[in-house]
């Protein structure tokens, strides 16, 4: 009976690769054949190992909300195609130019302003480098 | 050139499975789905052979969704994910419980390739690809988390 009940768990270990697809060896199922306690078991086992694997299925497999692909599909931004690149990139290249045109034509006001204002300039004190003979002032001329 | 629509409506279902199974919850699957095929969408003059697009997208969304659950808060999202056997879904069975908790307890190598076997239509060529590993290491990998699953659940 012990060496019975000794064989049986041994061919219980043996099971799971029976459970796992392989078929029994010769041995096992000619115990299987021998030890309705085991086949039971063995059976249990297989349906288990079904059920198993159909949950892990399940698991593996959600699908995807119906939104989904409607939501990406709005993000979508296409690359510019090449001939609309070229496009941008001389748009932004014009831009750059008539801004540096502007900066400088400005810049070049400003200096012919500031010559303008320094060829100009009198000091105040310049008149009292006159010499004697040359009037300061201008002479009334309305008596 | 396919449109970003077509692409989707073909290949969604695998992305957001991939991204699933790494991330174990609808939302941030959804988050990667997103982000795979916009990215994947923008830089499709770099793919030399379109038919390689599956393939593709597929590791683009392993790796997405890797770098995606990096950050803490997903971290515990996922974490809460897989090992969300105290506050289950209406309607869960007591194996689908058994086998979340027993899938998380799985070390990560196996987990991804037990999960990615799963997916319908995913074969051993794929998941190698997907995650770079020869084709024989994914079955051995298979083989050695359908046993330490079958162990602890039969």
């Amino acid at each position: 009976m012990s060496s019975g009940m000794a064989a049986c768990t041994e061919y219980r270990e043996r099971l799971l690769d029976h459970v796992m697809g392989a078929p029994p060896a010769a041995e096992l199922a000619a115990h299987l054949k021998s030890c309705p306690a085991c086949a039971s078991e063995s059976k249990r086992r297989q349906v288990l190992g079904t059920e198993l694997d159909a949950e892990l299925r399940r698991l593996a497999n959600p699908d995807a909300p119906a939104y989904l692909a409607a939501r990406i599909a709005s993000h979508q931004r296409p690359a510019p195609a090449w001939g609309a690149r070229v496009a941008i990139a001389a748009t932004l290249l014009a831009v750059i130019a008539v801004g540096a045109w502007l900066v400088n034509a400005r810049r070049e006001s400003q200096t012919a302003e500031a010559a303008a204002a320094i060829s100009g300039w009198r000091s105040p004190t310049a008149s009292l480098l006159l010499p004697p003979s040359q009037p300061i002032y201008k002479e009334s001329s309305h008596e | 050139m396919e449109e970003l629509g077509d692409l989707v409506r073909k290949h969604g279902r695998l992305v957001y499975r991939i991204a699933y199974s790494v991330l174990g919850n609808a939302a941030d699957a959804e988050e990667v789905t997103q982000e795979v095929f916009l990215r994947a969408f923008r830089n499709l003059d770099s793919l030399r052979d379109t038919g390689k697009f599956r393939a593709w997208v597929a590791r683009m969304s392993w790796r997405t969704a890797i770098n995606h659950r990096r950050g803490w808060l997903r971290t515990l999202r996922r974490e809460t994910a897989w090992h969300a056997i105290s506050t289950p879904p209406a309607g869960q069975t007591e194996l689908r419980l058994a086998l979340r908790q027993q899938i998380a307890r799985l070390p990560e190598k196996l987990r991804a390739v037990l999960l990615l076997s799963a997916i319908e239509g995913l074969e051993s060529p794929e998941i190698a690809a997907i995650l770079e590993i020869p084709e024989g290491t994914v079955r051995s990998r298979l083989h050695l988390a359908r046993r330490q699953l079958w162990e602890a659940l039969t």
